[in-house]
């Protein structure tokens, strides 16, 4: 399935990648629309990761075209997609070892002449530890500082690669909340992972990645009808 | 680790004056650099905030090729004439 139309805000289309000779990525093709939650599923190797640093640009794709908010690129780059809205949230962190987090933050909030910091820390369960640095963080903390940092930003198309991972299951409902918020705020997510029940909680909108190529299920009911999907990846016991 | 490399680099040259070695130098610490840098979290965070690798790369660099610049021309002032 590759969307054409001008409901999606953010397009990565046909995106194929090669790691010395080995395709990972046939022709995969993801989407954000404006105020909906995209969830990503695959197994791990699947390229869900690489399909989405293709798309912002991290790594360069074989073949494939980005098209964000009217403008095509051949050759994204994450800091002009950026200029214009695009926040991303890597599974590996995003904050750095080297400034304490009130100084980045203090970065953030600056270059994006944003107010609303302290209501974001707050929100998120973080003002805490403003001053220490990020490797002194748990990995749930680290996570939701990650979250107020894209608070802060409001981004108008926010991409977050396994944002659960490191979450204890009891915070996992408070941060679908907040992610929720900010999409009823009008912002386009796309959200990757394994946690099936949490995600599909979240998700608006299914994405399959699967043999170097995607499959847009539609909807939660739509992707759990979808049998192939059931069987090769949620399994016998499905959500 | 990258800082150590590259002090060490730096190191080599002091003591070793030859303009090709500095300039051979020189791009394995430029190589190490775009290396570090890719592979930072830095990058993303930065790429977050609008600014380009290339200016990160040109902001990272410039200090390191005049320090690589200073030490070959200590170097050569101390050692030049005994090579």
């Amino acid at each position: 399935m590759t969307p054409g139309s001008n409901e999606y805000l953010f397009l990565a289309d046909s995106i194929g990648k090669s790691f010395w000779g080995k395709k990972v990525l046939k022709s995969a093709t993801m989407w954000a629309r404006p105020g909906v939650i995209t969830v990503l599923f695959g197994l791990n190797g699947s390229g869900k990761t690489t399909l989405i640093r293709c798309a912002l640009g991290l790594l360069r794709a074989d073949h494939g075209m980005v098209r964000y908010d009217g403008r095509s690129y051949l050759r994204p780059r994450l800091h002009r997609l950026a200029r214009r809205g695009v926040f991303f949230v890597p599974d590996r962190g995003l904050l750095s070892r080297r400034l304490r987090l009130d100084r980045q933050l203090r970065v953030v909030a600056e270059r994006f002449e944003a107010s609303n910091a302290k209501e974001r820390l707050e929100r998120l369960g973080v003002s805490h530890v403003l001053s220490r640095a990020a490797h002194t963080l748990s990995g749930g903390e680290r996570k939701r500082m990650e979250l107020a940092m894209a608070g802060i930003r409001k981004p108008r198309c926010l991409i977050l690669d396994e944002p659960l991972t490191e979450i204890e299951p009891k915070d996992r409902g408070f941060v679908n909340g907040v992610l929720r918020e900010m999409s009823a705020d009008g912002c386009a997510i796309i959200v990757t992972g394994h946690d099936v029940d949490d995600l599909m909680a979240l998700a608006d909108d299914v994405i399959w990645v699967v043999g170097g190529t995607t499959h847009g299920l539609g909807t939660t009911e739509e992707a759990k009808a979808h049998h192939q999907f059931r069987r090769e990846y949620i399994g016998p016991r499905g959500t | 680790m990258w800082f150590l490399v590259r002090a060490s680099l730096a190191a080599f040259g002091l003591i070793l004056p030859v303009v090709r070695v500095q300039a051979l130098i020189v791009l394995v610490v430029l190589i190490l650099l775009r290396t570090e840098i890719r592979w930072s979290h830095e990058d993303v965070m930065l790429g977050n905030l609008g600014v380009s690798h290339l200016k990160i790369y040109a902001l990272s660099a410039v200090p390191v090729v005049a320090l690589e610049i200073a030490a070959g021309v200590v170097g050569r002032l101390l050692l030049g004439p005994a090579l």
